[in-house]
């Protein structure tokens, strides 16, 4: 599984879990609009392009920021917790490029319960985010944006470590896990790992 | 009709993007002859995820059942996997090159 002890993952953790709202986030890491949070993933995958990584690879992780960015903003415009916009880092490792994306939106429950309110729990949501054609945002009847990201990460082999309350999904190298979360993440938390070939 | 896809960004990664594409698009879309083919051409777009795609190609898709022909679309991965994600949702499947 994807290191969580690595200093950025633990900085964007602690902030996701926050229960009041958290100091204000370096210029460097912050995104406060979708144009930002773009013009951030083209620099990085720009530089993974001057690094030589394949570009079927680069173009696919740029395609899973992507969707997992554009839903924090997508989902949560106008209900952000108490900051609005969305943390973005990326770190070079020994594994390979990190990145994590996190907000401090509504969370997959709160926002799928109003279009399929039987969901009981964090764990039901997170399934049914990554496993169903589901919106959030009746009556637009699309959601395909996770269920995209799952079949890249099954298929393609980045992997991803994806929290939202007390539940999380993980993909390592092609296999998939839905595990428990604790300290809960208030909206939604995405680590991602480009690895080295 | 061609509509070359990469006038409308490189990089086609958003629902509100899509959207915007889908409602410019319009004005020539109603000087259509009523049996003419669209091409959706997508040579040069570095990106395509289903955001954008679900709010453009399905539109297309969905309204233009048999005149839509999709061109270009194995030049760049995300735009394969994109396309070829998306046509299982889709009642009739476009001609794809």
């Amino acid at each position: 599984m994807i290191s969580i002890t690595h200093p950025l993952v633990q900085e964007a953790m602690l902030w996701s879990a926050e229960a009041n709202k958290p100091p204000p986030l370096s210029a460097g890491q912050w995104c406060a609009t979708k144009d930002t949070l773009r013009a951030r993933i083209d620099s990085l995958t720009i530089r993974l392009l001057h690094q030589n990584v394949a570009e079927d690879r680069v173009r696919l992780f740029d395609a899973v920021l992507s969707e997992i960015g554009s839903n924090s903003f997508d989902h949560n415009i106008g209900q952000w917790r108490d900051t609005p916009g969305v943390l973005f880092k990326s770190s070079e490792t020994d594994d390979g490029t990190l990145c994590v994306l996190a907000d401090r939106g509504q969370g997959l429950l709160t926002t799928l319960s109003r279009v399929r309110p039987a969901l009981n729990n964090d764990a039901e949501a997170l399934r049914v985010a990554f496993t169903e054609s589901i919106s959030g945002r009746a009556p637009e009847q699309r959601g395909n944006g996770l269920k995209f990201v799952r079949s890249i990460l099954l298929e393609d082999g980045i992997d991803l470590w994806y929290g939202s309350g007390n539940a999380a999904y993980a993909v390592t190298e092609r296999v998939e896990e839905w595990l428990p979360n604790d300290p809960p993440v208030l909206g939604c938390s995405a680590i991602l790992l480009l690895r080295n070939p | 009709m061609m509509l070359l896809m990469h006038n409308f960004g490189e990089k086609l990664d958003s629902r509100p993007a899509g959207r915007e594409a889908w409602l410019a698009i319009q004005p020539r879309l109603r000087e259509m002859d009523a049996a003419e083919t669209i091409t959706l051409d997508f040579t040069n777009v570095l990106l395509l995820t289903p955001s954008f795609a679900d709010e453009f190609v399905t539109l297309f898709v969905s309204e233009y059942p048999s005149r839509v022909f999709l061109s270009h679309t194995q030049e760049n991965i995300t735009v394969r996997k994109t396309l070829e994600f998306l046509s299982k949702t889709w009642g009739q499947k476009p001609a794809m090159q």
